[in-house]
């Protein structure tokens, strides 16, 4: 059943759904349990010092937050957990500059029955070097921490089961 | 490399005056999630008002976890601009939180303490809470490079002359 899930789809109904990321204009490139790439379009509200004209690190750590959660709902598979980010520790290689667009990559590093551990990678669009690399923990809960309706809010195509999601 | 000839003297003024305004001026994120920089009886007190656009999951509703990052890391930065011996610029190395508690759509406070201030290097802990100080939501710790102003600037020369 899991093969018939459109993640691209779902995790796009998901950064829209969260009003933050749905604020930031945060979009899906690609999405799968293999990983997911996102994208965040450059906004001067996203700076952290206008004298110097660097992205704010708190940017770059949600940025890294949203990749590193979206990535644990795909690659649990179908129907999805809810697993709460137990920690998120971010490295910053070099800092991220005004006027471009930031490019995130996540995926799943390991999966045990209590805990599923992720890393992420954020670069700018028009300079391959990256700027910042994330690993987090997330905590897998009893099924019934997930409510039944869940997977339909995420994967549902609209009109099935949609309430409470936010259409862009 | 970003253009280091700039001038930064907002920085001097707002630590020499024990004022956060310009500080906060120069850093539009946090302005944008709302953080406010108030004092108590303990010192500085740093506050994430509710908002419904710093919200992850709406249904819940809980705070976004990146949002109560960028809170606590904003929150550490413009206290260590503030406290430093001497005006220095942060660069963050490496950011780490814990998620104790989903923060709910009420107030959240945040401490933050410099565990060390060397020369070139700085160590922050942040504590953010809701209802009870001794309950903590989240807790962050971080390491900073410090960069000398007389380093960074190219008019910093000319002004402490």
């Amino acid at each position: 059943m899991s093969n018939e899930v459109d993640w691209h789809y779902a995790l796009t109904r998901y950064v829209r759904g969260m009003p933050h990321t749905y604020e930031a204009g945060m979009n899906v490139v690609s999405a799968g349990p293999s990983g997911v790439e996102m994208r965040l379009p450059w906004k001067a509200d996203f700076l952290g010092d206008v004298s110097r004209q660097l992205i704010h690190g708190g940017v770059i750590t949600m940025v890294l937050d949203t990749a590193c959660t979206g990535t644990v709902l795909c690659g649990l598979g179908d129907p999805p957990e809810i697993c709460p980010t137990l920690d998120l520790r971010v490295d910053h290689f070099r800092p991220a500059v005004a006027g471009q667009a930031l490019l995130v990559r996540a995926r799943i590093t390991e999966i045990t029955a209590s805990v599923v551990f992720v890393e992420g990678e954020l670069w700018q669009e028009n300079d391959q070097k990256r700027v910042a690399r994330a690993t987090g923990s997330f905590a897998r809960l009893p099924a019934e921490a997930t409510p039944a309706n869940f997977g339909r809010l995420l994967c549902g195509r609209p009109g099935a089961g949609t309430q409470g999601v936010k259409h862009a | 490399m970003p253009d280091t000839s700039v001038d930064l003297c907002w920085l001097e003024q707002s630590r020499d005056r024990g004022d956060p305004a310009l500080v906060l001026e120069n850093m539009p994120y946090a302005r944008a999630l709302g953080l406010e920089v108030n004092e108590d009886e303990r010192g500085r007190l740093f506050v994430l008002p509710p908002r419904r656009t710093n919200l992850g999951n709406p249904l819940l509703p809980a705070i976004h976890g990146g949002v109560m990052a960028a809170f606590m890391e904003s929150a550490a930065i413009i206290d260590l601009m503030l406290s430093l011996g001497s005006p220095r610029m942060p660069a963050i190395i490496n950011f780490s939180i814990d998620y104790l508690r989903a923060g709910r759509l009420e107030p959240v406070y945040a401490r933050c303490e410099l565990v060390r201030e060397g020369r070139r290097l700085a160590n922050v802990r942040v504590c953010a809470w809701q209802k009870d100080e001794q309950h903590p939501v989240a807790t962050a710790r971080m390491h900073i490079m410090l960069a000398a102003l007389d380093g960074m600037s190219s008019t910093s020369a000319d002004r402490s002359a």
